[in-house]
């Protein structure tokens, strides 16, 4: 019922798999970026190609990483239509005041396209980097911020901890929900009222639930001496390797790739 | 018959790496009146398979038939079932959600769509039915302490008037207090007529209670019959990493180390009385003899 593909680590020890979270975390802003610099066809080529190269770099089952992008197809197919419908150029199809246009179909096929990209990217980025290391990485990615005053530590610590009870709280809201069935709840009512109320016994238990555990967590967490970042030392070093050498390489020329046929198409 | 389940089986997650059978081909009728204890070691399938008996999981491949409704057709209105098996969870206190205890226990029988009046009457009733004074009606079911929250949500689902009461381990976490209070009502439960089915860790609280006991290994129905025969093959269930009652042990322990007792007990009480009756037996032989103690001093 609850699946979902997005911050879904997939065990593994491939290249991706190794590279240091701060750089995989970089790379894929660059890319995030980069993708919507791209205009001419020459350029979409460039983007896949790095995708393709990731994806091969990660040895996901391709299967897998498609699945994930089943809760974007919504957004494609809006994207799709809504670009082919209102972008004029020569027509191709019309019915009454509707239009679908060569140029709109083409532009809507390459906003659909970087969708599909920038999805597959940052889920490659969740697939091979387990939560933990991900707020590590970001830990240190933040931490020349704390000068300014930004409590890095604590914002990783809060993400590390939202990651580990969502799928506790997932787990928490379908026995309720049994729960609740068992004593004849109907979730599917007329009326957004109705829908409201006939949500509040399974959400007013689940927000106790979440309160319950978080003054757990946090008598845990002053019993094994937790006061707060400062002075904390860690039990995972981040380290540099070749591998991020090379990952910084491959984005490097990705990135001037897309810069050139920017230059050349200007 | 009020629960038929035929064949059985029930597996989560078809299809991906998550896959895993719960169930094994598992045929198991619950009769009217019983009083059933499922035991089995944790992931044997004993909550899968009471989710079974009032529709909340289907059954992959097999059937289930509660009273007569079988819970795999669509046309099946499953309120109907849930009306007539009540289901509590495992800490059933943690779903309690109203802002008083009245509106709590009107819940399940407002969702049967009964008349206002109804619904009251069933309110007090199942109040009354698990000992807690109509005071508490106008309480929030978050003020209360732990083992009268667990008594509100026992009385939610008993508010439903169901005809069996399916329990997972209706008394993990409380305290002996709390413990007795809630074993002793649901035996009550059973005497005024209403069908059980009892998960529990606790071979002690089966033994004590049930008529009839189901063990679970992997999926699968291993043993099923009368507490007394069933604890007695305390080697097979030590094999399932389940233990069969201390009681058990004991007076089986004791006879075979020579003792007259019958080896019979699975209580505590029922091994107190056969320990005291072999007691009683050795001093009236030994009194012809003189006043000479010894023997086997210490057993």
């Amino acid at each position: 019922m609850f699946n979902i593909t997005l911050g879904q680590y997939y065990p593994g020890r491939s290249f991706l798999h190794q590279v240091d979270p701060r750089t995989k975390i970089l790379a894929t802003l660059v890319y995030s970026v980069f993708i919507f610099l791209v205009k001419e066809p020459e350029g979409f080529y460039l983007v896949a190609g790095f995708a393709l190269l990731a994806m091969a770099a990660s040895r996901i089952p391709p299967l897998t990483l498609i699945r994930g992008l089943r809760p974007i197809l919504i957004f494609l197919v809006i994207t799709l239509a809504f670009n082919a419908f209102m972008t004029p150029g020569e027509t191709l199809w019309g019915w009454g005041p509707f239009r679908v246009t060569r140029e709109g179909l083409a532009f809507g096929g390459l906003m659909a396209l970087r969708l599909v990209l920038l999805v597959l990217v940052t889920s490659l980025l969740t697939l091979t980097t387990t939560p933990i290391a991900l707020t590590d990485g970001l830990e240190r990615l933040l931490r020349p911020f704390q000068r300014l005053g930004l409590p890095a530590a604590e914002l990783a610590l809060m993400m590390t901890i939202a990651l580990r009870f969502v799928p506790t709280l997932f787990d928490e809201a379908q026995r309720i929900l049994r729960a609740q069935q068992a004593r004849g709840a109907r979730l599917r009512v007329r009326g957004p009222l109705a829908q409201m109320q006939a949500l509040l016994p399974i959400l007013v238990p689940l927000f106790v639930a979440a309160f319950r555990r978080a003054d757990e967590l946090a008598v845990a967490m002053e019993a094994r001496g937790y006061r707060g970042g400062r002075g904390r030392t860690r039990m995972r070093e981040l380290r540099y390797t070749w591998r991020d050498g090379v990952t910084a390489l491959a984005v490097a020329a990705f990135a001037a790739g897309v810069v050139y046929l920017r230059l050349l198409a200007g | 018959m009020s629960i038929e389940l035929e064949h059985v089986s029930y597996v989560y997650n078809p299809g991906t790496p998550a896959q895993w059978q719960a169930l094994r081909d598992v045929s198991l009728t619950i009769r009217p009146g019983e009083f059933v204890g499922l035991i089995g070691a944790t992931g044997s399938g004993k909550s899968t398979l009471v989710q079974h008996m009032n529709g909340l999981l289907r059954p992959t491949s097999g059937r289930v038939r509660v009273f007569g409704m079988d819970t795999s057709d669509p046309r099946t209105d499953l309120t109907r079932v849930r009306q007539r098996v009540g289901l509590v969870f495992q800490y059933p206190e943690h779903q309690l959600f109203a802002a008083t205890v009245a509106e709590e226990l009107a819940y399940g029988p407002t969702n049967l769509g009964l008349a206002p009046e109804e619904v009251q009457r069933r309110v007090r009733w199942a109040l009354r039915a698990v000992g807690l004074g109509e005071e508490l009606l106008t309480r929030s079911p978050f003020s209360l302490s732990g083992g009268q929250a667990r008594r509100v949500a026992l009385a939610g689902v008993l508010a439903m008037r169901p005809d069996v009461l399916v329990l997972d381990e209706p008394a993990a976490g409380l305290d002996p207090l709390g413990r007795r209070e809630i074993l002793d009502l649901i035996r009550n439960l059973h005497r005024e007529g209403m069908t059980i089915v009892l998960v529990s860790h606790s071979m002690e609280d089966v033994a004590e209670l049930a008529t009839r006991v189901v063990v679970l290994d992997q999926g699968r129905v291993v043993m099923d019959g009368p507490p007394r025969e069933l604890f007695r093959r305390h080697r097979e269930l030590a094999a399932l990493g389940l233990a069969a009652p201390v009681a058990a042990q004991l007076v089986d322990a004791l006879k075979a180390r020579g003792w007259p007792v019958p080896g019979q007990a699975v209580t505590i009480r029922e091994a107190v009385a056969e320990v005291t009756a072999a007691l009683a037996a050795r001093r009236r032989e030994r009194r012809p003899e003189g006043g000479r103690e010894g023997g086997r001093a210490g057993v």
